[in-house]
C-alpha cells in the first residue's frame, strides 16, 4: 500500500465550466434535456435550475409540459442540421469530457444554437438523440 | 493508504462572492398568514428546510412555516457568518434535499457554478466525487438552499414569526405566536439549538465586563483575548483575533485539543450507527453521547494553532476546569488565573427541544432530551408534534445535529405525516 496525497491525482479540475455541466447533464434523463433545451435562453445553469423548478411544479409563470413542447419544436427544427454538421465516422471515446466537446462541435458546426444554453441542451440533446427522437415523436 | 493534508487553504473560500439569484419571476408578496393549515413547520434552518422538501415530495402542500427571521437558514447563516466561517464541516453528501426524488444534490449543484468555484474548491468537489471527505463553501450551501426553498415552493409559505405556545388536542394543534393563531393537523419542532450559558457559579450577579459569548460583537480593541471552549466556533475565534493581531490564551478543560476531520465519528451518519442507539437502554446512549458529542476542531486549522503557539501568539491553557469567571479573567480551579482584555465564551449548544412551547410533562424531557416515538419522532405524549434536528439525537444518535441526520428525521416524520392525512401518500416526482 503507497502512501499519497490526493491533491496530485484529482482529474480535470481545469474543465471548462460548460463541460462540467454538459458532464453533469449526460446522466439526466431525456425528458429534463428537452425541457431544458425548451427554456435554454442566455445561461445554462439557469436552465438547469429552471427545469428544476418546472418538475416540482412551483413556477407560476411556467410548466413542465410547456417547456418539453417548447423543446421538442426546438429539436425539429435543428435536427436535419445537425446531422448534416455530424462527421461520418461516430466520435469514439471513453472519456465524457472528450465525447461532449465533439458533441458541441457538431452544434456549433450546425449552427442552430442561439446562446450558451442552447449550445449546451443541444449537445446535451444530440448524445442521446436516440431517446430524444422519440420522446419528440410522442410529444405534440 | 491515503494521507490527508490538514491544507489551511480549505478554510479560505470567498464568502459573499456574486452568486446568480434564483431564477425566475420576483416571489409575490406573501397572503397573510393562514388560519389552518395540514402542518405548521416551526424554524426554516435546515432541518425546516429539509422538513419542508420532505413533506412536499409525499404531496403534502398545505404547509404554513414560521420563522424567527423568516429567511430560509437565515439565522444558521448568520451565526456561520458571525464568526467569520468560510467553509462547512459536513461534506458534500449531506445537504437539506431530499433523497430518492432524483433532485439535484448539493455536489451536482457545485459543479454546475464550476466558475464561481476556486480552484481549491474544485479541488474538494473531485475529492467529494472520488468518495473522500471533502468541505463544502458556504456561499455554495447557501445559494443551494436557496434553490431547494425555491423548487419546494417555500418561499410562498414562509412567514417571519415567533411561535409561542402549542396547545396539542386530539385531532389538532394550536399553534400560537406573536400575533398570529395558526390551527394545525400536524406540528414539525425544527428549533435548532442555542447557544450554551455559561455554569451559574462562574459568576455571581450581572455578567462581568469584557466577558462575552461567541454570538456577540468583538471588542472594539483587545490585545490579548482568552477564547474558552474547544470546539469549532473557538478555532475561529482563536484565527479572528489572531488575524487581529492580538495575543490569545486558549482555555481547554481538556488535556488536550482534538483536531478532527467531522464533529461525530462517520459511522453515525449510516445505518449501523444510528443502530447504536437503537432498542439501546437509556443509559448506554447516553453515555454514547457524551463520549461521541465532544467538542473538537477542524483538522485545518492545526498549522495556524500549532505555529501560532509555537511562536507565543498563542497560549493554550490545557486541563483548565474552571472555578470563575470574572472582568476579562478567567480563574481557574488549580489557582491559575488566565488574564487578558476580553474573555469569549464558546461553550457549545443547547438543542432546543420544546420545552417552553409545549408543556413539560409532554415534552417529558430526560437528562435535556425529550421524549421521542423511536418509529415517528413524535412526542410520544404529543403524537401530533414531531421534532427534527438536535432534539431527536438521543434517537438517531450524535449525527441528528447534522445536516445528513436532518433527512434522516425527515424521512420519518414526512412519511408519517402523510399517512396520517391520508391513506396513501403520493409522491409527485
Amino acid at each position: 500500500m503507497s502512501e499519497y496525497d490526493t491533491v496530485f491525482s484529482l482529474p480535470a479540475v481545469d474543465s471548462e465550466p460548460e463541460t462540467e455541466l454538459g458532464v453533469l447533464l449526460m446522466g439526466l434523463g431525456p425528458e429534463r434535456l428537452l425541457a431544458g433545451l425548451g427554456v435554454a435562453a442566455g445561461d445554462p445553469v439557469a436552465a438547469t435550475l429552471v427545469v428544476d423548478q418546472l418538475r416540482h411544479g412551483t413556477r407560476p409563470d411556467l410548466t413542465f409540459e410547456v417547456a418539453l413542447t417548447a423543446g421538442a419544436a426546438r429539436w425539429r427544427a435543428a435536427r436535419p442540421g445537425l446531422t448534416a454538421a455530424a462527421p461520418e465516422a461516430a466520435y469514439r471515446s471513453a472519456d465524457l469530457r472528450r465525447q461532449w466537446v465533439a458533441a458541441v462541435d457538431v452544434v456549433v458546426a450546425a449552427d442552430v444554437a442561439a446562446g450558451a444554453a442552447q449550445r449546451v441542451y443541444f449537445a446535451a440533446c444530440w448524445l442521446r438523440r436516440a431517446e430524444i427522437d422519440r420522446l419528440v415523436s410522442a410529444t405534440t | 493508504m491515503t494521507r490527508f493534508l490538514p491544507r489551511p487553504e480549505l478554510l479560505d473560500s470567498p464568502r459573499h462572492r456574486d452568486w446568480p439569484a434564483v431564477p425566475g419571476p420576483e416571489p409575490s408578496v406573501p397572503p397573510p398568514l393562514p388560519a389552518t393549515a395540514d402542518v405548521v413547520v416551526v424554524g426554516a434552518g435546515p432541518a425546516g428546510l429539509a422538513v419542508a422538501a420532505a413533506l412536499w415530495h409525499v404531496g403534502v402542500h398545505d404547509v404554513v412555516i414560521i420563522d424567527r427571521d423568516g429567511r430560509p437558514a437565515g439565522r444558521f447563516l448568520d451565526r456561520i457568518d458571525r464568526i467569520g466561517q468560510r467553509v462547512l464541516r459536513s461534506p458534500y453528501e449531506h445537504h437539506p434535499g431530499v433523497e430518492g426524488y432524483r433532485d439535484c444534490e448539493l455536489r451536482d449543484f457545485a459543479r454546475m457554478h464550476w466558475a464561481l468555484l476556486t480552484a481549491v474548491e474544485r479541488r474538494e468537489v473531485r475529492m467529494s466525487q472520488a468518495g473522500h471527505r471533502s468541505v463544502v463553501p458556504v456561499d455554495v450551501f447557501e445559494a443551494y438552499c436557496r434553490h431547494t426553498a425555491a423548487i419546494h415552493g417555500v418561499p410562498a409559505r414562509l412567514w417571519p414569526g415567533e411561535v409561542r405556545v402549542l396547545e396539542p388536542g386530539p385531532e389538532r394543534v394550536t399553534v400560537q405566536g406573536t400575533g398570529f393563531t395558526v390551527d394545525a393537523r400536524y406540528v414539525v419542532l425544527c428549533q435548532g439549538e442555542e447557544r450554551r450559558a455559561a455554569p451559574a457559579g462562574w459568576w455571581s450577579g450581572a455578567r462581568p465586563a469584557a466577558v462575552g459569548y461567541w454570538d456577540e460583537p468583538p471588542p472594539a480593541r483587545a490585545g490579548h483575548e482568552v477564547v474558552v471552549g474547544a470546539g469549532l466556533t473557538s478555532a475561529h475565534l482563536i484565527h479572528n483575533a489572531l488575524e487581529r493581531g492580538a495575543r490569545v490564551s486558549w482555555v481547554l478543560r481538556e488535556e488536550s485539543e482534538r483536531y478532527q476531520c467531522s464533529d461525530v465519528n462517520a459511522s453515525f451518519f449510516r445505518a449501523e450507527g444510528r443502530a447504536r442507539f437503537d432498542n439501546v437502554p437509556w443509559a448506554d446512549r447516553m453515555a454514547l453521547m457524551r463520549r461521541e458529542r465532544r467538542a473538537s476542531v477542524m483538522f485545518e486549522f492545526r498549522p495556524e494553532l500549532r505555529a501560532a503557539e509555537a511562536d507565543g501568539r498563542l497560549t493554550v491553557r490545557r486541563g483548565g476546569e474552571i472555578a470563575a469567571v470574572g472582568d476579562g479573567e478567567v480563574l481557574l480551579a488549580d489557582g491559575r488565573r488566565v488574564a487578558g482584555d476580553h474573555v469569549w465564551l464558546a461553550l457549545g449548544t443547547v438543542p432546543s427541544i420544546g420545552a417552553g412551547l409545549l408543556p413539560d410533562d409532554l415534552v417529558a424531557a430526560r437528562d435535556g432530551w425529550p421524549d421521542l416515538d423511536e418509529r415517528t419522532l413524535a412526542f410520544r405524549a404529543a403524537p401530533r408534534v414531531f421534532a427534527a434536528g438536535a432534539a431527536a439525537c438521543m434517537v438517531l444518535g450524535p449525527a441528528g445535529r447534522n445536516i445528513d441526520g436532518h433527512r434522516v428525521a425527515t424521512a420519518r416524520i414526512a412519511t408519517s405525516v402523510a399517512a396520517g392525512l391520508r391513506d396513501q401518500a403520493v409522491a409527485r416526482v
